[in-house]
């Protein structure tokens, strides 16, 4: 027990620069990944993905760590679920309601309308997709155009046209 | 003043205070830009409205023992491999490896409280190592720390810091290159502790049916120090001119609470975990005395070998271009591995001092 409380305290302090990335940055690239794919398991897949390929890759104290994370948990969440093979899985796991919500009506309301967003997503280009899982992860005008490599004055004309985009590829699907 | 783009009036929707006076002004004034502004509002809110679920409490902590593990299995199998190149080249380094490894890790939680004398392979399928419940659902895992390679100098250099006699061959096989590389794997310690609720609320969200924990197991913990290790690289593998030597320090276990076998049999029972390899962790006998280690199956091939004057396990890949042979000797786990055929692989191993 000892053993196991030394571990859990190394793991409060981080003990090189891959660390204070990880520990810095884990759960924003997981909630990017999530507002694409939808499911907790398969974004922490994805974030898990990420951090690797930017191990191989990268100084983890480069400056441009964190916004390279973010791009590249948005392209790489796209993949994942523009990937035929493992679609139906994907959105069985996505029907799965959380269990953190006890209505059984609106578990069903949401678990509908995530599987609606997922599949509108997929059919938007990259840059459109990523803005907004970008943006609507909580990242700030500065920090999407950073990721995107973008003017900060751009981001709002994105924004808009992935929102706009967003909203023709639902009305598409919704039965009339 | 001209009107005010569809950004910018998006942006503003956000962050009000980027327009100026003048844009202000505009807005207020013209029709045209006041409806194309409520309606990229409108198109705004209902998109938020799509993505307000909120995102779920991540585990950082648990996620780092995760990955923290890969950059290190990476180090050592170079992606651009062939897959069943890696799977032989990949032996050479399961003997500092495997215990850091989702596999090992799970297969170490099956050996008792002191170091295993003899190492057993344990053919383990893509399929079945991407099914492997993930711990952190059934308790909380407290990872090792820092278990990334150190480049050293030298074997001397490498032994000072492992505390073990560093071994090297005698003799290379023809092609692989003399100058080597040395990398030194710290010791870890990680443990692992039952939760009976976590497992409660994992059956609950993934809609599972668990097998009964056992009212002792809850709060047990298993933990794993491994031991210290040394890669010694001549070559590149990806290359098709490498050879790997690995030497580690064999792992010691101790546990807390619930018996090992309780253990044992409770995580093999998990959603998850294969009944053929659940027969096979079974099958490779005490866990007291036996390391298993995983192999990708269907890419190589094991038999028997005497290796060093003790049993050791060849491991040949399909192609027959690579091969290596894993051995434990004085609590010294060793593999061999490269992209050159067995035999020479076995003539490395032997002429190591």
């Amino acid at each position: 027990m000892v053993h196991a409380l030394r571990a859990w305290d190394d793991v409060q302090e981080p003990d090189s620069d891959f660390d204070r990335l990880f520990l810095r940055e884990y759960r924003r690239v997981a909630a990017i990944a999530y507002r694409i794919v939808g499911d907790a398991d398969e974004a922490e897949d994805v974030a898990q993905d990420v951090f690797c390929s930017f191990y191989r890759r990268h100084d983890p104290a480069a400056p441009y760590a964190a916004p390279w994370l973010y791009r590249a948990a948005a392209h790489t969440a796209l993949n994942a679920i523009r990937g035929k093979r493992r679609r139906s899985r994907r959105e069985q796991l996505a029907e799965d309601p959380p269990a953190v919500d006890d209505d059984p009506q609106q578990l069903v309301v949401d678990a509908e309308r995530r599987r609606e967003v997922r599949a509108a997503m997929a059919r938007l280009s990259e840059r459109s997709a990523s803005v907004l899982a970008l943006r609507y992860s909580g990242l700030s005008y500065g920090e999407v155009a950073e990721a995107l490599g973008v003017k900060i004055g751009q981001v709002g004309t994105l924004l808009r046209r992935a929102e706009a985009a967003l909203k023709k590829e639902l009305d598409h699907d919704t039965p009339r | 003043m001209t009107h005010l783009d569809d950004g910018t009036l998006r942006r503003a929707h956000d962050e009000p205070l980027i327009l100026d006076a003048a844009a202000r002004a505009h807005l207020t004034a013209c029709p045209a830009c006041r409806e194309r502004a409520e309606h990229i509002a409108g198109d705004a809110d209902a998109t938020g409205a799509l993505f307000a679920t909120p995102v779920p409490p991540f585990d950082v902590a648990a996620a780092r023992a995760r990955v923290q593990v890969r950059p290190a299995r990476l180090r050592f199998l170079p992606r651009r491999i062939g897959l069943p190149l890696g799977a032989a080249a990949a032996v050479a380094a399961l003997a500092v490896a495997a215990t850091v490894t989702p596999a090992g890790s799970l297969a170490q939680s099956f050996i008792d409280i002191f170091q295993p004398k003899q190492v057993a392979v344990l053919p383990v399928t893509a399929q079945e190592l991407r099914s492997l419940p993930h711990l952190n659902q059934y308790g909380v895992v407290h990872p090792a720390r820092n278990v990334q390679p150190q480049q050293v100098g030298s074997a001397a250099a490498a032994g000072q810091a492992t505390g073990m006699t560093v071994l090297t061959p005698s003799s290379l096989p023809t092609g692989i290159p003399s100058t080597a590389q040395y990398d030194v794997i710290p010791s870890s310690t990680s443990s692992f502790t039952f939760s009976a609720a976590r497992a409660r609320r994992t059956a609950a969200r993934r809609h599972l049916t668990l097998p009964a924990m056992p009212s002792n197991l809850n709060g047990s913990t298993l933990s794993v120090r491994t031991g210290a290790g040394v890669v010694t690289m001549y070559g590149q593998l990806q290359d098709m001119s490498g050879l790997a030597i690995g030497q580690m320090q064999a792992p010691t276990i101790s546990s807390t609470g619930a018996s090992v076998r309780e253990m044992e049999n409770y995580v093999l029972a998990l959603p998850g975990v294969s009944p053929q390899l659940a027969s096979a962790i079974r099958s490779i006998g005490d866990p007291t005395s036996v390391l298993p280690i995983p192999i990708p199956a269907n890419l190589v091939q094991t038999q028997p070998v005497t290796v060093q004057g003790v049993s050791g396990t060849e491991i040949s890949d399909n192609t027959g271009m690579a091969g290596a042979v894993i051995w434990e000797k004085d609590g010294i786990i060793y593999g061999v591995g490269g992209t050159v055929p067995f035999s020479q692989v076995l003539t490395v191993a032997n002429c190591l001092r």
